[in-house]
């Protein structure tokens, strides 16, 4: 096999993000989108808010089974793996807080309103940045490994209801498809032309949140063995 | 060469997206962010940056594969 070809088997996944992203950024600013009555053509930004919390939900599900992973077996590389999807995570959900509040601020005429899915992101993003200071304030690495595996499963069980729930229960919440508002689908029924652009969009951004994860994980990786040699 | 010929035209399906909407009706507001170009310089303008980030992180890719190697050596004289 060729050096080229099998480069292009290594990273055949990142070449497909990158093209499924760069269709999105086309279409999503150059395709036609249905009509509705606030949103108008801020309704693009759905293309590039939704794939946000998509990636971050990924990340801190890979995050949280690998917790878990870590708390049956005690593998180094499962909590290693758990902390860096984490703060990829963190830093997916931030991307998503700010294109919310860019589109908020067309809107609903403010980015920040207090509503209670927004509140509830807000928070689930601060549980998961104590999860990361939590794992770096023990000396003990296996205390810190174990304590923070705990906490994980914690905040990923709290995030659920958080974002997903408590919006719905409340029930005065401004985004659609919540709180008894209809949902963007609705508007998408008859030729699904969001959903082509959505997808791919999604899929684009959770590879590249992989790509940077393993990046993470591989450099985390060094250090642990370089820091280990230095104790021996 | 092939993989070269299939990555170029899945490029020109992105760089067009208009292709894959041939045949649809576009209301006034949309023809005028059309005929303006803007959209167009904004979708350039994105996708310039965004390709930097991706050559950011593939040279990051790079360093740390470097690493890892030195990594390995630094183990398999040990």
């Amino acid at each position: 096999m060729s050096n080229y070809a099998i480069r292009m088997k290594q990273h055949w996944w990142k070449i497909l993000a990158v093209i499924l992203i760069i269709y999105s950024f086309g279409a999503g600013l150059m395709g036609a989108v249905p009509k509705m009555g606030v949103v108008r053509e801020s309704i693009r930004n759905l293309y590039y808010h939704l794939p946000m919390w998509f990636t971050m939900m990924t990340m801190y599900t890979i995050s949280f089974v690998n917790a878990v992973a870590y708390l049956n077996k005690g593998k180094v590389s499962s909590d290693q793996r758990a902390g860096n999807y984490a703060g990829v995570g963190v830093f997916f959900g931030m991307l998503g807080i700010f294109t919310g509040m860019t589109w908020a601020n067309f809107t609903w005429g403010a980015p920040w309103s207090n509503d209670p899915k927004q509140v509830g992101a807000g928070l689930s993003i601060l549980s998961y940045l104590a999860y990361l200071v939590l794992r770096k304030s023990f000396p003990d690495t296996e205390k810190a490994a174990k304590i923070s595996a705990v906490y994980n499963i914690f905040a990923f069980a709290i995030m659920i209801p958080l974002i997903y729930v408590l919006p719905d229960v409340m029930g005065d919440s401004l985004h659609p498809g919540a709180g008894g508002n209809v949902g963007f689908s609705e508007y998408d029924k008859l030729d699904h032309r969001m959903r082509m652009v959505l997808y791919p969009a999604a899929l684009g951004w959770i590879l590249i949140g992989v790509w940077i994860a393993q990046l993470c994980i591989r450099y985390t990786r060094i250090k642990f063995y370089l820091e280990q040699k230095l104790i021996d | 060469m092939r993989n070269f010929f299939i990555l170029g035209c899945m490029f020109l399906l992105v760089l067009f997206p208009k292709i894959i909407w041939a045949q649809e009706k576009m209301n006034p507001i949309e023809y005028k962010a059309e005929e303006s170009n803007k959209m167009f310089v904004v979708f350039l303008v994105i996708s310039v940056i965004f390709l930097g980030i991706i050559i950011f992180l593939f040279s990051l890719e790079r360093k740390i594969k470097k690493l890892e190697k030195i990594n390995q050596t630094i183990n398999s004289n040990q």
